[in-house]
């Protein structure tokens, strides 16, 4: 018979009864010639059962060496439990069948059990056995070697597996280099000098871990961040998983969190979803503090204990997932304190550059200076173009760009929206299509400027590249002047992407504005056209930067 | 154990071979591409791949010779080979190869020597079956051990009661038949449908978003 590819998984349970039944009385050597026989027509015959006598062979294995394991050593964490207690689980009666046993056993998607890594076993079961003890004999022999090589205290802690590095982005690791797919045991660490690493533990819990950092695996539920910034993903059955640092112990009641941790003991924990408790040991007058933190609360931690942060979440402050999908990013929501995919609404920015909730402003007036915004890293700052003066500066890395000559007057603050309101007169009657919750508005009245900075954004979603800037445009002149004009630029380090001019009755249009890797500030102007007074409102729906798996994982082999 | 190269012209080649190339290690024959004089393996990765094996390669040891003591006994010496001659085995992929190859032979060996080559699985069978094995050369034994320990608490009671009886204590199942009052063939399913639900339960466990290995 020639190879053949190896066959697709599927559920052991459901394999022909018959089949594993011959299967195991092979496997312990009970099978007589004619079942011999029977088995191997039936292997040659059907690859899902030539799949499933592998998977039994395997399941075989790892059962006997944990059993084994276990018996050998008799300890574990979970020694108080019963686990493979026979004088406890081994039924007194007489009639046991499968409906007493097999009924009984838990489905996969029961609730998690408790931790326990080992078997332990009643004293009365550690017997050593003749396999057993040859193993010891070439453990003998593999000694010296050991010893040679340092490997005896490897050898002697036991490695016990109980999470996985799932992916590592641009990972430069302090130490030995750890390629994704590495199991990872109780105890170890990943040191981190830079980039992104992200583990699955074994109760279901994944965690992203930015270096410079050095996270501890301590068990299958928990983690010890000594230093860094990790976000914890924490499904419904992992709940309880808790990551601990010097002075605080966050453990997840049902949430996505971030935590950083300073060498000096400090930190701070973000609650993204769900909610957390967090626990520190407080002053030494005041024992325990215990605090709950609800989706959008932060807190500070301190030696001195747990201190709510009226400042709130952000997602900007963590990268919370490593997933290189080519989702598009939501820029209203960037610009509201988001990451790009927690549709975050509801921001302004006045012509100072301040970035909060305001009453709106009548009348602005330019001042011809390009004013930082803080407090939120992707945004870099805002202005009021006016190339009367000459070009204008619209980044802080003080690119400029020739404007023509505007009012150097505009209305309003910029700000952000959730729904697209239905639009009347002379609204465009396109975006009226957009007015679904699901949907974003930028509003910016003529002659004002926005600039956000690509680098902060890609900093937010490691590994991917950002190809274009997307929105659906529309202008938006309140007092219904029909012949209103405006000129939008798409303006990128100072070189223009996209420019266009549209009057009132243009309705809506699409933009589409290429980005290269390297672009740092994408800058976002509107300007009075011809000789139309500042009123001209422009509507920017839906707007996305789209992405792309830009960057390969980094991962070294070690 | 004997250790030949039937081509000494290629000594000096690093990490080549030609088609003509065999090894003798003891008596396995290696093929060509397995190992290298010139290349040799750290020590601390030959230990660790073999401890981190032992799982698989226990099991596709006993998929040939069936008792799990046996397998055990034929995994030994093929650890003891491999450290005595592991100045000559160049790296992970190749040593991986050698071990399957390894074991496969050394188990055929001593299925004959016992004069119970007939009871095993026929060699074209075990051919089929090749792919099925490499199909599972990702799936990582340490990871494998954790998740069945996870799975057997998952057992009811009396499963584990089972499980016990026959893996630590030894128990025959024909002395379990008679403890039980039951059918020699029908401990034999109840343990088979135990085994497959902790196989499903492992995979769930070491690919949680429905990817299943074992």
């Amino acid at each position: 018979m020639s190879k053949q590819p190896p066959s697709p998984p599927s559920r052991l349970s459901e394999a022909d009864p018959e089949f594993l039944r011959l299967s195991l009385c092979y496997l312990e050597g009970e099978l007589s010639a004619e079942g011999l026989e029977k088995l191997q027509a039936q292997l040659r015959a059907d690859p899902a059962k030539r799949a499933a006598f592998v998977r039994l062979c395997l399941t075989g294995s790892a059962l006997i060496e944990a059993v084994s394991e276990g018996a050998a050593s008799g300890t574990g964490p979970g020694e108080d439990k019963t686990k493979l207690d026979a004088g406890a689980a081994w039924p007194q009666s007489n009639d046991l069948n499968d409906a007493m046993v097999l009924p009984a056993v838990v489905p996969d998607a029961d609730p998690p059990e408790p931790e326990a890594l080992t078997i332990p076993l009643p004293a009365a079961a550690r017997t050593s056995s003749q396999p057993r003890r040859r193993w010891l004999l070439a453990a003998a022999i593999l000694l010296p070697l050991m010893l040679a090589c340092g490997l005896w205290a490897w050898m002697g802690s036991r490695r016990i597996v109980v999470a996985t590095l799932e992916k590592a982005v641009d990972a430069q690791w302090d130490g030995s280099a750890l390629a994704a797919g590495s199991s990872l045991a109780q105890g170890q660490h990943l040191r981190l000098q830079s980039g992104f690493a992200q583990v699955a533990f074994m109760n279901g819990a994944e965690v992203v871990v930015e270096g410079p950092a050095d996270f501890e695996i301590v068990a299958a539920d928990q983690g010890a961040l000594h230093t860094g910034k990790l976000v914890a993903h924490v499904i419904e059955r992992a709940h309880g998983f808790s990551v601990r640092s010097q002075n605080v112990i966050v453990t997840d009641l049902g949430t996505e969190f971030g935590m950083s941790a300073d060498r000096d003991g400090t930190g701070r924990v973000e609650v993204f979803q769900g909610s957390v408790r967090a626990e520190s040991p407080g002053t030494e007058a005041g024992g325990v503090q215990q605090q709950i933190l609800t989706a959008g609360q932060a807190a500070q931690i301190a030696q001195s204990g747990i201190t709510v942060d009226s400042a709130g979440a952000s997602p900007q402050h963590f990268v919370r997932s490593l997933a290189q999908s080519p989702a598009p990013l939501d820029v209203v929501d960037l610009i509201s304190g988001g990451d790009g995919t927690t549709r975050r609404r509801g921001t302004d920015i006045d012509s100072m550059g301040r970035v909060g909730v305001f009453k709106q402003v009548a009348d602005v007036v330019g001042d011809y200076v390009y004013h930082r915004i803080t407090g939120t890293s992707v945004l870099d700052g805002c202005f009021v173009p006016d190339g009367g003066r000459g070009p204008v500066q619209v980044d802080s890395a003080s690119h400029t760009f020739a404007f023509r000559a505007t009012s150097n007057h505009s209305l309003r603050n910029i700000c952000t929206g959730g729904p697209i309101p239905p639009l009347t007169g002379q609204g465009a009657p396109l975006l009226t299509q957009y007015a679904g919750p699901e949907h974003s508005v930028l509003y910016m009245v003529a002659n004002r400027g926005l600039t956000l900075d690509l680098a902060a954004i890609r900093r937010l979603h490691p590994g991917t590249a950002i190809k274009s800037f997307h929105c659906l445009v529309s202008s938006i002149f309140p007092w219904a002047r029909t012949h209103a004009r405006a000129s939008l630029d798409v303006i990128v380090d100072g070189e223009s992407r996209f420019q266009k001019t549209f009057a009132n009755e243009d309705g809506a249009f699409p933009i589409e504005a290429a980005l290269r890797p390297d672009d740092r500030f994408l800058t976002i102007a509107i300007t009075e056209a011809g000789n139309s007074p500042p009123v001209a409102g422009t509507m920017f729906a839906d707007a996305s930067l789209e992405t792309s798996n830009g960057a390969t994982p980094s991962p070294t082999t070690p | 154990m004997a250790f030949e190269r039937s081509d000494q012209k290629n000594r000096q080649r690093c990490c080549e071979f030609s088609a003509s190339d065999t090894l003798l290690v003891g008596d396995v024959p290696i093929p060509r591409n397995g190992l290298s004089h010139a290349c040799t393996m750290k020590e601390e990765l030959l230990v660790r791949l073999l401890v981190s094996e032992r799982v698989k390669v226990l099991a596709f040891i006993r998929s040939m010779v069936r008792r799990y003591e046996l397998a055990e006994d034929v995994f030994q010496d093929i650890c003891v080979l491999a450290v005595e001659k592991r100045e000559n085995i160049r790296d992970e992929a190749h040593f991986l190869n050698w071990l399957r190859t390894a074991a496969r032979l050394r188990s055929l060996n001593v299925l004959r020597q016992q004069g119970h080559r007939h009871l095993s699985l026929d060699d074209d069978l075990l051919e089929v079956l090749e792919p099925e094995w490499e199909g599972h050369d990702q799936d990582d034994s340490e990871v494998m051990a954790a998740a069945i320990r996870r799975c057997v608490e998952k057992l009811a009671p009396a499963a584990r009661g089972l499980i016990h009886r026959r893996y630590v204590e030894k128990a025959k199942y024909s002395d379990l038949a008679k403890e039980l009052n039951r059918p020699v063939v029908s401990l034999y399913t109840t343990f088979s449908r135990i085994y497959a639900l902790l196989a499903d339960c492992i995979s769930k466990q070491v690919m949680p978003e429905g990817r299943q290995h074992v």
